[in-house]
């Protein structure tokens, strides 16, 4: 029987407190593997359900490496054309974030998959499909967003550029080949040779009225760094709208004698960036403005914790009230609802993504309307100086959830819902006692047990109930595809059809 | 707590949290304060290299306070270089570098030294921790002096391939296994120690000078000393597969929980009171410092070692071979 769950879609390779990253790779790989041998059209059309850029990536890797022609007799009744996952991919590339998209592209060049750990590399996929794909993907945009991925991933759009057409036909159309242009890229912006004679250090011809404005002045400020004009290149930034990332680019390529504070202050930011680089710009004196409100919950939290766990004061009501902006925007119910939170050590998560699981669960009980109490298990309080959360619990201790079960099913809720890694020790077992135990007293309890943790030792989360599977989540907003995945096996048609139905809503 | 081994050995004023236990293991949290502010911190002592085989070199730095050499550490490294173990616990005096040249060599038929501090740590298996309890074993400078022991040790346990006094046999195939025993347990606030069984029998009683210093050797006597134990007797059936539970649990949800916690409490309380019929006395005592000895403890069927500071118990790491 297929053993699957929606981790196939969160998976981050970032390891937890439990398992080291190599360990939840290789698990999953082999879920991956498996979900498509099961149902490749289920498979791809389930990208289009939230879901990690990462799961998607490698999700989209194995399709294209493994080619298949679908029998039309087969997508008709589901009212799905031949093209169908061609469009999924370019759908979902063209919907993530324009660094993940490319990250994602560049999986089919064959390219180490994580730089920290140099183990990982992956088959290079180089068929008709990828090739339209990676195209398409890069020059089907209007100019302006050509423009920006051009400077801001010059060397990575090279790449691509270089895989998807091959070295020789590219040094045809950078000599001149226009034939050869109109076919693979004119075809989908004709005017864009420009942007191919930058991505490969041609010289450019300028005509008189360019497209490419900020193309213009990236070679400008380039001329400017390199002649190491300190009080030129700041004058200049001031006007230009070259993005921060190339702006510090050449003040640390050409080592300029510039403060980063004015790099900061001068450079252009988007909502997103200015939300992660608030700390380290407020490290080198400068504030950034961030408009709270116009961020993810997720990152909220995360900077919420970060500040008070760094005693930075700064700006703790203004987070906490979009916070709550944003929380009242409830997404999910399951009726009068009491949560129980482990808030013991091992929530803390991994090095490499500290506080990971903690703050996934505080996501999501901002998300959950009705919530009548939350019992919290272990964990440290600390003070912090916002006038709105006056304390803010630190993962931490042993994990004893059976006593506030008792107290949960004391307050006779419609759902219980239980947030926890399922790594129980106080003592192992218990839980699920208890929770036996009041079974058969003629207790009512629906449990709802929602795990942010995957776990390698089980390919997938921990239980703490034998007859409940835990809702996977690595992302509070995946609780959507949670529940499909929960269908997936017991009632296979129906998942097809929602799907389906699902690709002609977003994509036709 | 009166007449307790902990009274006998001088910690007067420690309290135990509430138990922690997965499968055959149980853990009963040893908490207290600080057991004295003038040692080096955990981060401070760094392990230099292997000078010699049997010769193992640390440093002392930024610190104004001995560093203690947590008993029998062991390192396993990826460097071409002969894995160690140290024989007993020791002293690191402020700012200075030491050499411990009756250091045994883990890992017999492999050449090199090892250089730096970026390896894995861990505390040398109960049963192989035992034979550096005899102060002769111990003080010897023989590099190869537990070769036989650890080739007795790993014998019979699946996947090892190979023979010999080479750990790193048992302790590369089931990294993954011994990491998930670390996962199973959690230190809690103040946290200095803790009391280690393997079903209802005292494996171990570990008690360090601070709670930072708990919270930076917890995993490594975990590991290396009992999971890697409790993992052999499995692997070997040397002990019987349990897991502690709670049974007569009252009907009435009102009373299952004072219900519940007594059962756990009686439970603690009579796992406590076995530490009561360990008898001690003494191998011998050490100099480690100017204001610390070590006191080498023989108990019913085990023992360890005891560092007084200026005439207060700091630490205390000791095992019993009870299984048998």
């Amino acid at each position: 029987m297929l053993n699957l769950d929606s981790s196939v879609l969160q998976f981050v390779p970032k390891g937890s407190y439990y398992n080291k990253k190599e360990e939840q790779l290789e698990k999953v790989e082999k879920l991956w593997e498996n979900f498509l041998k099961y149902d490749r059209l289920i498979f791809t059309l389930s990208t289009l359900m939230k879901g990690t850029s990462y799961s998607k990536g490698r999700m989209f890797h194995l399709l294209l490496s493994n080619p298949v022609k679908y029998n039309e007799k087969e997508l008709v009744p589901l009212g799905l054309d031949k093209d169908f996952e061609f469009e999924v991919l370019l759908f979902n590339l063209r919907k993530d974030d324009m660094t993940k998209s490319l990250k994602n592209l560049l999986m089919f060049t064959g390219g180490k998959i994580e730089k920290e750990t140099n183990e990982k590399v992956l088959k290079p996929v180089n068929n008709r499909k990828t090739c339209k794909l990676i195209l398409r993907y890069l020059f089907e945009r209007d100019d302006n967003s050509l423009e920006s991925m051009a400077i801001s991933f010059k060397r990575k759009m090279k790449t691509l550029v270089n895989h998807a057409l091959g070295k020789q036909i590219v040094h045809n159309i950078l000599n001149g080949n226009e034939k050869l242009f109109n076919k693979y890229i004119g075809k989908y912006n004709p005017d864009c040779r420009i942007v191919i004679e930058h991505l490969f250090d041609k010289d450019i011809k300028w005509g008189k009225v360019s497209k490419y404005p900020k193309i213009k002045e990236y070679y400008h400020l380039k001329e400017i760094a390199s002649g190491k004009n300190s009080d030129k290149f700041l004058s200049f930034i001031k006007t230009s709208k070259l993005p921060m990332r190339t702006v510090m680019g050449f003040r640390n390529t050409y080592k300029l004698d510039i403060d980063l504070s004015d790099v900061y202050k001068q450079s252009k930011l988007s909502n997103k960036e200015s939300i992660q680089l608030e700390k380290a710009a407020s490290r080198s004196g400068t504030k950034l403005k961030v408009d709270y409100e116009k961020s993810d919950l997720y990152d909220l939290w995360k900077t919420f914790y970060n500040k008070v766990l760094t005693n930075d004061n700064e700006n703790l009501d203004k987070i906490t009230d979009a916070i709550d902006k944003i929380s009242q925007n409830k997404l999910f119910g399951f009726g009068k609802s009491v949560v129980i939170f482990d808030s013991s050590g091992s929530m803390y998560g991994s090095k490499e993504r500290p506080l990971h699981p903690f703050l996934t669960g505080l996501c999501v009980i901002s998300t959950i309307e009705n919530i009548q109490r939350v019992f919290w298990v272990s964990g440290l309080k600390k003070k912090t100086n916002s006038e709105n959360v006056k304390d803010i619990m630190i993962p931490y201790g042993k994990t004893s959830l059976w006593e506030s079960l008792i107290d949960a099913v004391k307050l006779k809720p419609d759902t219980i819902i239980v947030i926890s890694d399922g790594y129980e020790n106080s003592i192992k077992g218990l839980f699920q006692t208890v929770y036996n135990k009041l079974k058969t007293s003629g207790e009512k309890i629906n449990l709802v047990h929602i795990n942010p943790v995957f776990s390698s030792e089980v390919s997938g989360a921990r239980k703490l109930v034998e007859d409940i599977n835990p809702l996977v989540l690595n992302d509070y907003k995946f609780l959507e595809t949670e529940f499909v995945f929960k269908c997936l096996t017991s009632n296979r048609d129906e998942v097809r059809k929602l799907l389906s139905s699902k690709y002609k809503q977003l994509i036709n | 707590m009166s007449n307790s081994i902990f009274e006998k050995l001088g910690f007067n004023d420690l309290e135990f949290d509430d138990i922690q236990s997965a499968d055959e293991m149980t853990i009963i949290p040893i908490i207290g304060r600080d057991r004295t502010s003038e040692i080096a911190k955990p981060e401070n002592l760094r392990f230099v290299r292997t000078t010699n085989y049997g010769s193992m070199r640390f440093e002392n730095i930024d610190s104004d306070y001995d560093a203690i050499v947590p008993s029998n550490m062991f390192i396993i490294t990826d460097q071409a270089a002969q894995d160690h173990a140290m024989s007993e616990p020791n002293i690191v005096k402020p700012k200075k570098v030491t050499t411990f040249t009756n250091a045994c060599c883990i890992q017999s038929s492999q050449g090199g030294f090892i250089k730096g501090n970026d390896h894995q740590y861990d505390i040398l298996p109960l049963e192989l921790r035992l034979h550096l309890l005899n102060p002769t074993m111990r003080n010897k400078n023989q590099y190869g002096k537990l070769w036989n022991h650890i080739g007795r040790f790993i014998s019979g346990i699946p996947k090892v391939t190979g023979h010999g006094g080479h750990l790193e046999y048992f302790f590369r195939p089931y990294k993954k296994e011994l990491n998930d025993f670390i996962a199973e347990f959690e230190p809690v606030r103040n946290q200095i120690g803790a009391i280690i069984l393997f079903t209802d029998k005292i494996a171990g009683i570990e008690i360090l000078p601070t709670v930072t210093h708990w919270n930076y050797y917890w995993t490594w006597l975990i590991r290396g000393c009992y999971a890697s134990q409790l993992l052999k007797l499995k692997l070997t059936n040397q002990i019987n597969k349990c897991r502690l539970t709670i049974s007569n649990i009252p009907d009435s949800i009102d009373e299952m929980k004072e219900s519940i916690n007594n059962s756990l409490n009686s439970t603690k309380e009579l796992f406590i009171d076995k530490t009561r019929n360990i008898n001690i006395s003494s191998l011998g005592t050490k100099k480690l410092s100017n204001t610390c000895t070590n006191q080498i403890i023989k108990t019913n069927c085990g023992g360890g070692d005891l560092i007084i500071q200026n005439n207060n118990p700091i630490y205390l790491s000791m095992v019993e071979c009870t299984w048998k």
